[in-house]
């Protein structure tokens, strides 16, 4: 198990950060999505043991948080969003530090420190000062420093901030493999949505400190676009007008088709509206909705519910 | 730069049961270490070291013999009173090992957020503190109780004889009394002043004005009001009243010795406070 909140609460002052917040995470990797101010740092510090929660029961690796949950940290691995650094080491002495911080010995911190750094692609770079490097060169080092005691649960935080296209792809690749290929339960808080949507299994959504949404990334798309793009032969606005008529919603895209909303009963809906207006329908095929336009739609959603 | 190597392995060595407050000591120390000035302050208290190795030498030598006249000069004499001189007379040099060695620890994790990468590791904060204050614990000991005993273990050798002891019985007490209360003062002082800011340039000027414009203030003050009670303002001033108290001398102020080693423990306590404050598990975390 990766971690397991339940009605969790935080609050700094009188400004709640998360409320009544049930989530469970098993395996895979998940993606935290939010607005600024949505919670996900609060539920990041809370998973590292850094907050006490108001309520709520908090269990990471099947271990409750408690007094001791510093000890917990040896399982977890944790690169944050800013950029940081351990100035006066060279990349290796800063891994391999961070490695016997983490509880391993001096000689298996060192030999790791150098297969990671391998592993992360700073291999032939990885006995320069960690300040003479590149913004893209940190973000593979503090990935290395998060990896070097071979945690069971890694927590990024806008890994790929600052890199390249091409860095930013290969880290993302490095990243699933991570979670895919290797067994590490991995928690992905980003900004950018098709970070996520290229890593991640499973999403959280969270806005205002609650919990929007959450779910398998596909069983969440799917749900969110109940959406088709049709191309109709014959009167094409009577055939909008039927749609409408049934609660369904149409929109002209640049190619020539029409995105068609449908709510509830599903695509017979669309041949009942063809049949009324007489038209044919000559193709049809579900409309992928990209993670961004789900999050936008949920946020959007959730600002006219609780303006 | 490719990521080409995808051979990630599992870890299945045993975990290290070394404390990480010794782990992060020991990595700071290395790093403090490898600064000129930090090596060049060493040498310079060698130096101290080496003199009073020879008044040693001196102090054994047969009055008779060819440089024994040197025996009659009142201060070649390993005592209390020369021991007093030597931990008392090394202030400046301990001041430059705080600004040489601890000034600039905190403020530049501060300033790299190093604190991010230590603290999500099983390290709390008085983990941290204590494995940033190490190489000052340590450097300090090198210049003050470490030789100062090991001159005495030295005469006791040379001389076969622990008269010494029986003259001056409470000598290891004051040496050891005198340098842990110097030494933790000035740790805390100095790594409370290192995580006000993160300019390491600035966290050494502050540095400077803590450890001598107070006792300018205290000198001044004293001298303008004839009132030694102002001394208690000097760290300075505070420090040799208690190095005084504790080898049995003369003290050099008006001052109940109390309140100089009540106001020297209020201080470190009063650094302790700070860093506490400043520095937060909580702040790990970025965003909001």
């Amino acid at each position: 198990m990766g971690f397991h909140v339940e009605q969790l609460s935080v609050r700094y002052g009188p400004q709640w950060a998360l409320q009544d917040v049930s989530l469970r995470f098993d395996t895979g990797a998940l993606g935290l999505l939010g607005p600024n101010g949505a919670g996900k740092s609060s539920l990041l510090r809370t998973l590292l043991g850094f907050v006490t929660p108001v309520q709520g029961t908090v269990q990471v690796l099947g271990q409750p948080i408690g007094r001791d949950a510093y000890l917990l940290r040896r399982r977890i691995g944790y690169h944050p969003e800013d950029d940081v650094l351990i100035p006066g080491m060279n990349a290796v002495g800063s891994v391999a530090l961070c490695g016997q911080l983490a509880g391993l010995k001096h000689s298996d911190a060192l030999q790791r420190a150098h297969e990671i750094l391998y592993f992360v692609g700073l291999g032939e770079v990885r006995y320069r000062q960690a300040t003479t490097y590149s913004q893209g060169m940190r973000q593979r080092l503090k990935l290395a420093q998060a990896l070097v005691h071979d945690p069971e649960l890694l927590i990024l935080d806008e890994p790929t901030n600052g890199l390249d296209p091409t860095g930013r792809a290969e880290m993302l690749k490095l990243i699933r493999d991570l979670a895919v290929a290797k067994g590490i339960h991995l928690v992905l808080s980003s900004h950018l949505l098709p970070d996520v949507e290229a890593v991640c299994d499973q999403v959280v959504l969270l806005d205002q400190g609650r919990i929007l949404a959450s779910g398998r990334m596909e069983d969440l798309l799917r749900a969110a676009h109940a959406a088709y793009e049709v191309r109709v032969k014959g009167e094409r606005e009577a055939f909008e007008a039927a749609l409408v008529s049934r609660g369904g919603t149409c929109e002209a895209t640049p190619r020539g088709l029409l995105l068609v909303q449908i709510p509830g009963r599903g695509v017979r809906l669309l041949f009942e509206a063809a049949q009324e207006s007489r038209c044919q329908i000559r193709q049809l095929t579900p409309a992928r909705q990209s993670l961004g336009e789900m999050f936008a739609h949920t946020v959007a959603g959730r600002t006219h519910a609780h303006p | 730069m490719p990521i080409h190597d995808f051979s990630y392995r599992h870890w299945e060595g045993e975990r290290s049961e070394r404390p990480p407050a010794l782990v992060l000591g020991s990595a700071q120390i290395r790093v403090a270490l490898q600064r000129r000035a930090v090596k060049l302050l060493l040498l310079v208290s060698g130096l101290f070291v080496i003199a009073y190795l020879g008044i040693l030498y001196v102090e054994t030598m047969p009055r008779d013999g060819l440089l024994g006249f040197l025996r009659n000069i009142p201060l070649v004499k390993l005592d209390g009173r020369t021991l007093q001189i030597f931990l008392d007379r090394q202030r400046l040099l301990h001041y430059l090992i705080c600004l040489a060695a601890g000034a600039e620890v905190i403020a530049l994790d501060r300033r790299f957020r190093t604190l991010q990468i230590y603290l999500a590791r099983p390290l709390r904060v008085p983990d941290y503190l204590v494995g940033k204050a190490l190489p000052l614990l340590l450097l300090l000991s090198l210049c003050t109780w470490v030789p100062a005993l090991l001159l005495l273990v030295l005469k006791s050798a040379t001389t076969a004889s622990f008269e010494w002891l029986r003259q001056e019985p409470h000598l290891p007490f004051a040496i050891v009394a005198y340098s842990t209360l110097l030494i933790l003062c000035l740790t805390s002082i100095t790594l409370a002043v290192s995580s006000l800011t993160s300019s390491p340039r600035l966290a050494s000027g502050q540095l400077v004005a803590v450890l001598l414009f107070p006792s300018a203030a205290g000198d001044i003050l004293a001298a303008l009001t004839h009132d030694d009670a102002w001394q208690l303002l000097s760290l300075n001033a505070n420090l040799d009243q208690v190095c005084s108290w504790f080898f049995r001398r003369e003290l050099p102020y008006e001052l109940s010795p109390w309140a100089t080693l009540a106001m020297l423990l209020a201080l470190t306590a009063a650094g302790i406070a700070i860093l506490l404050r400043r520095v937060r598990a909580v702040d790990v975390v970025g965003g909001s």
